[in-house]
């Protein structure tokens, strides 16, 4: 059979994806692998639409395909999503029609299941039909099981294709919107002292989108600032290259714009509005970048409970899994304001909505409200506080310090530990059991009865 | 405020004070001081009408130990009243857990509403509690058989310090009715 594998990381093949493909390379010796370093090529992508013209009749030839890639910021690499949006507007689309393929990712399963939906939902969009999905931790292929289990996803996809498989479609086409909103320019209604930035990619192209901004802009009797990703000067993608990892500094440091304007928009916004356009199933490969970049900062929260919202234009509702990444991203550390987008299709409902948006942002902002997190953001900190515990606290010297300072480390207590242990033991006596059985609902409540009776409520 | 543990670990160790005297004291003046401050006990337990195991055993012992001496004043009444004295605990510890009622158990009760008294929750918990110092009393003996090393002695406060520890703790870390 013969196999491509889209590589999707930055550091070709050294990658520690690739070593997985190399591995089914080498375990199947009578089939034949071809690599495109999709991100490490895409600048030729970019220049030469000959060069991805060729690289669809190389996927057209192929029995199989394999997007393989590691995790990057919730998703793949900007760079690989601008090879998936250069797909889109070149219409190379017929090349990946019917073509069976599987989705490979290694990660440490932060958020690896929304980067899955969003390959899922490519896949679907270009008509393919995949047949397994697998995500690997970094070192999983160390572990033979797991060994195993890549060799089981690798027959999977020969399975498909070779019985024909096919596959059912799980994401249908998000579909299109021409409704052109207007803004009604108002006297601002909102008078606040608090610092309001709005980031975004929003081009000249992007009439709805920058309506909303107007109009969010026009309620609010006070500067807000807009920084505009499409100004700023970038030397390039995150590289994967963890030199960050020690003291949170970039390799382009002081070498192009983003790191001297994102620390002016932490330091200078009490309210941080993100505004983007869809582009396929996520925001553009621009605001990737932005996300991409922020790797800077490491694992370490940068936000400090700001309020943060999004103004989208696009099929938001029907992405939900934009939305969990959006959401996800806002809990690490700041305060949800919420989502809008331009789905309503009428005029002063929008008008309304905006303003009520920028009222809520300030409102929250002036309250200092901080939303507890729920399981997206209570997960990702588990997860995070796990990894820089072990391993990955060895190389994040200053993940670990942050984490250690603000007490982010901390796993369940002593005490809880040996309450447990004993209820554990208690809980195999059988009567004890019996009567714990009879009274769990009450001991469930006992505690904020408690509570109550201090707060004189009872 | 005080903590519920605490509380029952105040209200055994005043029912100790006949042991505290029996051991502390010099002579045969331990014997009678110890046998003096069980009847008093028992006469409060009486008065204030709680029963209380520990207290009934106490004054038994002591009364046994004080007839014996009087009787045949074997000095090894005296001189071994540590170790004797802690394998009757040991015993007290483990005979009341046999018959299902852990001394410490009427000790806790007044520390908890009626209720709970009669919860298995609380029975479990006391059961555990006087496991802990039927060990501890039972090392105590032990040791004291083997050595009267005041390094030995320390240990034994340590073991006894430990159980303390534990007797407070463990009834409060229980989900209580």
């Amino acid at each position: 059979m013969n196999w491509l594998i889209l590589n999707g990381s930055p550091k070709g093949e050294l990658s520690v994806t690739m070593q997985s493909m190399k591995y089914l390379e080498k375990t199947h010796r009578e089939d034949h692998f071809e690599y495109i370093h999709v991100v490490k090529e895409l600048n030729t992508f970019e220049a030469q639409q000959d060069k991805l013209e060729a690289l669809g009749r190389q996927i057209h030839k192929a029995d199989a395909v394999i997007w393989a890639f590691p995790l990057y910021h919730m998703l793949v690499h900007a760079a690989y999503k601008r090879f998936i949006e250069l797909i889109f507007e070149n219409q190379l689309e017929p090349y990946f029609q019917g073509k069976v393929t599987g989705v490979f990712s290694t990660s440490i399963h932060f958020y690896d299941h929304t980067a899955h939906n969003y390959m899922h939902g490519i896949c679907d969009d270009l008509g393919m039909h995949l047949s397994d999905a697998l995500s690997h931790d970094m070192d999983d292929l160390n572990h033979a099981f797991r060994r195993k289990e890549l060799d089981q996803f690798f027959e999977n996809i020969q399975q498909t294709a070779s019985e024909n498989w096919g596959s059912a479609k799980l994401y249908y086409p998000l579909g299109e919107s021409r409704w052109r909103y207007d803004a009604t320019m108002i006297q601002p209604v909102i008078k606040t002292q608090k610092q309001i930035t709005i980031l975004t990619d929003a081009t000249p192209h992007d009439h709805n989108l920058n309506q909303m901004i107007s109009r969010y802009q026009a309620s609010v009797d006070q500067e807000v600032h807009i920084a505009n990703l499409n100004e700023w000067k970038a030397r390039g993608h995150c590289l994967g290259c963890c030199q960050c990892a020690f003291e949170n500094r970039c390799v382009y440091h002081d070498k192009d714009d983003y790191r001297q304007k994102l620390d002016a928009i932490l330091e200078h916004s009490d309210i941080l509005i993100f505004a983007g356009r869809m582009h396929d199933r996520y925001l553009s490969s621009r605001f990737k970048w932005f996300f991409d970049r922020s790797f800077c900062y490491t694992h370490t929260p940068i936000y400090g409970g700001k309020q943060m919202g999004f103004m989208i234009s696009g099929p938001l509702s029907r992405c939900e899994n934009l939305k969990q990444i959006l959401e996800a991203y806002v809990q690490m550390d700041g305060n949800l304001i919420g989502f809008i987008s331009d789905e309503c299709e009428d005029q002063t409902k929008m008008d309304e909505n905006l303003t009520a948006f920028a009222k809520r942002s300030v409102y929250y902002s002036e309250s200092h409200y901080q939303r507890t997190s729920n399981f997206l953001g209570v997960g990702a900190l588990k997860i995070f506080r796990d990894a820089v515990a072990g391993h990955l606290g060895a190389i994040f010297t200053e993940d670990y310090r942050y984490y250690k300072k603000h007490n982010m480390l901390a796993f369940p207590s002593y005490k809880e530990r040996i309450q447990a242990g004993l209820m554990r033991y208690f809980m195999g006596k059988k009567r004890f059991q019996n009567e714990v059985r009879k009274k769990m609902i009450h001991f469930m409540i006992k505690p904020h009865l408690k509570t109550l009776e201090k707060l004189g409520l009872k | 405020m005080m903590s519920k543990g605490l509380r029952i670990a105040l209200n055994v160790t005043v029912g100790f004070v006949p042991l505290i005297l029996y051991w502390s004291l010099a002579g045969e003046w331990s014997l009678y001081a110890g046998a003096i401050a069980a009847v008093l006990l028992t006469l409060r337990m009486i008065y204030r009408q709680a029963r209380s195991i520990s207290t009934i055993y106490l004054v038994g012992y002591m009364l046994v130990m004080n007839t014996l001496y009087l009787l045949t004043h074997w000095t090894w009444i005296l001189s071994m009243r540590h170790v004797i004295s802690y394998l009757a605990l040991a015993l007290l510890a483990f005979g009341s857990i046999y018959f299902d009622k852990p001394y410490t158990l009427y000790e806790a009760r007044k520390a908890y509403t009626k209720s709970f008294e009669t919860s298995p929750l609380f029975l479990e918990v006391n059961i555990l509690v006087t496991q802990i110092w039927g060990v501890v009393y039972g090392m105590a003996a032990l040791l004291r058989m083997m050595s009267h090393h005041h390094a030995v002695i320390m240990g034994i406060h340590v073991l006894i310090a430990g159980a303390v520890f534990a007797s407070i703790k463990i009834p409060d870390l229980m989900p209580e009715a």
